[in-house]
C-alpha cells in the first residue's frame, strides 16, 4: 500500500526521486514526533502522580519534569533535522 | 503578605535564555565563519528560535499547573504539537529566501538546544527548599 502511495505521489512529482525523498522526509518526522510524544507523555504522567502523592515536592517535580520534557524534545528536534534536510 | 514566587521552569527557562544569548554567539561565530552572512543568520534564527521554545515550554506548564493536573497534561501534550508546527512553519517562512542555508539552521536547532540543556543542569536544584534554580550564593 504504501508502496503504491509511493509510486502515484512520485509520479505525480515528476521526479520520482525527488517523491520519494519528501514522502521519507515526512514518514521520519511523523514517526521521529510519535516517541518523544510517547516520552512526554509517561514524564508528565509520573510528574502528576508524584505531585499527587507529595505535594509539598510539587517544585521537585515540575523541575524534573521539566528538564525531562526538553531532553525528550531533542529526540524530536533531530526528527525534525532529518526531516528538513531530506526535503528536496 | 506572602511573597510571589516565580515557577521553577519558568526561572530556568529564563536562565536558559540567558546563557543563550550569552553563548549562542559562539555556535553563530562558528556558523559565520563557515557559511558566511548566510551562515551567521541563518544560525540566529535557529538559535532565536531554540530559545524562543524553552520559554514557549516553560510557560505553557507555568500557565496549566496553576489550573489542574488535567490542564497540565493538555497543556504539555499541547505544547509539544503546537511548538512542533511552530518550528515547521518557522522553517517553511524562510526556505525559499536567499539568505537561509539549511546546514547551519540545523546544526544550531540539535547543537544550541542540547548543550543549553546539559549546561543549565549544573545550576538546576533540586531540593525541597528551592526548586529550580540553585540560590545565588551556591552557584559556582
Amino acid at each position: 500500500m504504501l508502496a503504491l502511495i509511493s509510486t502515484i505521489l512520485a509520479q505525480l512529482t515528476g521526479d520520482g526521486e525527488a517523491g520519494l525523498s519528501a514522502i521519507g522526509a515526512g514518514l521520519g518526522y511523523g514517526l521521529a514526533a510519535i516517541g518523544p510524544g510517547i516520552g512526554i507523555g509517561i514524564v508528565v504522567g509520573n510528574a502528576i502522580t508524584a505531585m499527587a502523592r507529595q505535594p509539598e515536592s510539587a517544585g521537585v517535580a515540575r523541575t524534573t519534569m521539566f528538564l525531562g520534557i526538553a531532553f525528550t524534545e531533542a529526540l524530536a528536534l533531530i526528527g525534525f533535522v532529518v526531516f528538513i534536510l531530506l526535503l528536496p | 503578605m506572602t511573597e510571589q514566587v516565580e515557577a521553577p521552569e519558568l526561572a530556568i527557562a529564563k536562565d536558559i535564555v540567558r546563557r543563550g544569548l550569552m553563548g549562542g554567539g559562539v555556535l553563530v561565530g562558528i556558523c559565520m565563519g563557515v557559511w558566511g552572512l548566510d551562515g551567521l543568520w541563518s544560525s540566529g534564527y535557529a538559535l532565536g528560535l531554540i530559545l524562543f521554545n524553552f520559554w514557549l515550554a516553560a510557560s505553557f506548564i507555568a500557565w496549566s499547573f496553576q489550573i489542574s493536573p488535567t490542564m497540565l497534561m493538555v497543556g504539555v501534550m499541547g505544547g509539544y504539537f503546537i511548538r512542533l508546527g511552530m518550528l515547521t512553519g518557522a522553517y517553511f517562512l524562510v526556505k525559499n529566501i536567499g539568505w537561509f542555508e539549511v546546514l547551519p539552521f540545523a546544526i544550531t536547532l540539535v547543537v544550541a538546544h542540547i548543550v543549553l540543556l546539559v549546561w543549565e543542569i549544573r545550576y538546576v536544584s533540586m531540593s525541597l527548599a528551592h526548586p529550580g534554580l540553585q540560590p545565588q550564593g551556591v552557584r559556582s
